[in-house]
């Protein structure tokens, strides 16, 4: 068993080491998980079990969790009456707990932006050569599967996409690259989606044909086969197209000073 | 109060009886599995036992396994811009 | 700039400004005497309608074929067609079988390894080894 300096060492050391909770979530979700915390009584039952089972809890811990919890707890006990329900949150603090509380940017719903997009000044300079430079080519990604498309290609996606019909036009809003023959648009990792339009036709479902695994296991004559018959969503991009500097400043765009992790129009050596 | 994410990275394929044990009784079955537990010192010590195997952090509260699965899930990368049945009926209109 | 020769031949590239749907027709054929057909003919009843009600661009066909299963037969724009027999089916997978003909393109199944078919030219150039700087070996 530890002694209880060398377990306070070895918490401060987890402390120095893992600064955040989650480094690789987005903003908006780090700061749902600080607000979280302060309504930490999720498990009250769990953290009053937890004391009572272990009496070598350190100090440093047991008095933060009792002189917060009761107020806290009652106070969200009235409105519920039962603790064991996950307490009544806003919206915007919403704890998703099974496969259907997808939150709405992991959804393929139209964006909507409540800040104008900023280009620096270097882009905004060099965007007209790749503007003016047709045609263009669009790294998009689905579902983190990257797609090299120009207009007019023929796409076969590897499944088959829930919800759409042919003849429906969807828009790709994930790029990691845009270009033409002497200039590419890199993104950091992907470039903002206001900035180009990339529009594809939905134009049937295919599938592949029927495929015959055929089990076996040794020493016996019984063969099993497995059937499989995958069907595909096929599309068609109808456009790949880089917005020009006039249409960006239509828009209200912002042009602000150069950043590290902007991205920049590279031109091919 | 404070928790410990535990992830299982590596197997206790071929370690101590021992090691095997501390891992079922953290609850890591296979790996890239992730338990939560609140920090303690048992569990500080069982950790020790395992520390080559496991990545530790130290959160606020238990991440529900839904929290833990969107952390990996990418965009979808698309959205339905215009249904086919509204096209047809803008161009019916014109 | 490349130099680019006259195209002669225009590719069809369905979708890209107009969109057609590929399945310009479907057959329905039934038969009022035989047991198999019970589900198609409670399907022409109930659910036919509304389905061509919905898809006003594919043109619909209902005809008997007396002491036979029955069958939907689709026929395609680029000139093929393909027949599913309905024997015994109830009529929520005979409208899963239309879906199927509506969103199929009529051609022939094919097993195919990449998700990009491109008629464009690559759009960066092709590589050449007598062009761009040397790079150190």
């Amino acid at each position: 068993m530890f002694s209880r300096s060398a377990l306070r060492s070895l918490a401060q050391d987890l402390r120095l080491t893992t600064p955040s909770a989650i480094p690789s979530a987005p903003l908006p979700q780090r700061v749902f998980l600080h607000q979280a915390a302060s309504l930490r009584n999720a498990q009250p039952q769990s953290s009053t079990q937890s004391s009572s089972l272990n009496p070598d809890t350190p100090l440093s811990a047991t008095p933060q969790a009792q002189d917060t919890q009761p107020e806290i707890q009652q106070g969200f006990k009235a409105p519920s009456g039962n603790p064991t329900t996950t307490p009544n949150t806003p919206a915007d603090t919403f704890i998703p707990q099974t496969r259907n509380h997808i939150p709405i940017e992991k959804q393929p719903v139209p964006p909507t932006f409540d800040s104008p997009l900023k280009v620096t000044q270097s882009l905004m300079s060099r965007l007209p050569h790749l503007v003016g430079q047709t045609p263009h080519y669009i790294v998009a990604e689905l579902h983190a599967r990257p797609y090299l498309l120009t207009e007019g290609d023929h796409l076969r996606l590897p499944f088959l996409m829930p919800k759409v019909k042919p003849g429906d036009v969807l828009r790709f809003n994930r790029a990691t690259a845009l270009g033409s023959r002497d200039f590419t648009l890199k993104g950091t990792p992907h470039v903002d989606e206001r900035l180009f339009e990339c529009r594809v036709r939905v134009t049937g479902v295919e599938s592949e044909p029927l495929r015959i695994k055929e089990k076996t296991k040794r020493r016996q004559r019984h063969v099993k086969k497995a059937l499989s018959k995958h069907r595909y969503t096929v599309m068609r991009v109808m456009d790949v197209k880089v917005k020009t500097p006039d249409e960006l400043l239509q828009e209200g765009t912002q042009v602000v000073e150069d950043a590290e992790d902007s991205p920049e129009i590279e031109t091919r050596a | 109060m404070s928790f410990f994410r535990i992830t299982l990275l590596r197997s206790a394929i071929g370690l101590p009886r021992r090691s095997t044990d501390v891992l079922k009784a953290l609850g890591l079955k296979k790996r890239m599995g992730t338990v939560f537990h609140a920090v303690s010192p048992s569990v500080a010590g069982q950790i020790m036992k395992v520390k080559e195997l496991v990545s530790v952090e130290e959160v606020d509260r238990r991440l529900t396994k839904q929290e833990v699965h969107l952390e990996r899930k990418p965009d979808p990368g698309y959205y339905l811009e215009k249904s086919c049945v509204a096209e047809r009926t803008e161009l019916r209109g014109q | 700039m490349p130099v680019q020769a006259l195209r002669t031949v225009t590719a069809a590239r369905n979708g890209v400004g107009a969109f057609i749907l590929q399945c310009k027709r479907l057959d329905f054929h039934y038969c009022d005497w035989a047991g198999s057909s019970r589900g198609m003919n409670e399907f022409l009843r109930q659910n036919l309608p509304a389905f061509a009600r919905e898809h006003p661009q594919i043109e619909i066909r209902v005809a008997p074929r007396p002491r036979k299963h029955p069958i939907i037969r689709g026929h395609f724009v680029n000139g093929k067609d393909k027949t599913i027999c309905v024997r015994n089916l109830e009529p929520s997978d005979i409208l899963k079988q239309t879906l199927l003909l509506k969103d199929a393109s009529g051609e022939k199944l094919k097993r195919t390894k990449k998700p990009v078919t491109s008629t464009n030219d690559s759009v960066r150039g092709i590589w050449s080894p007598y062009h761009g700087d040397l790079r150190g070996v």
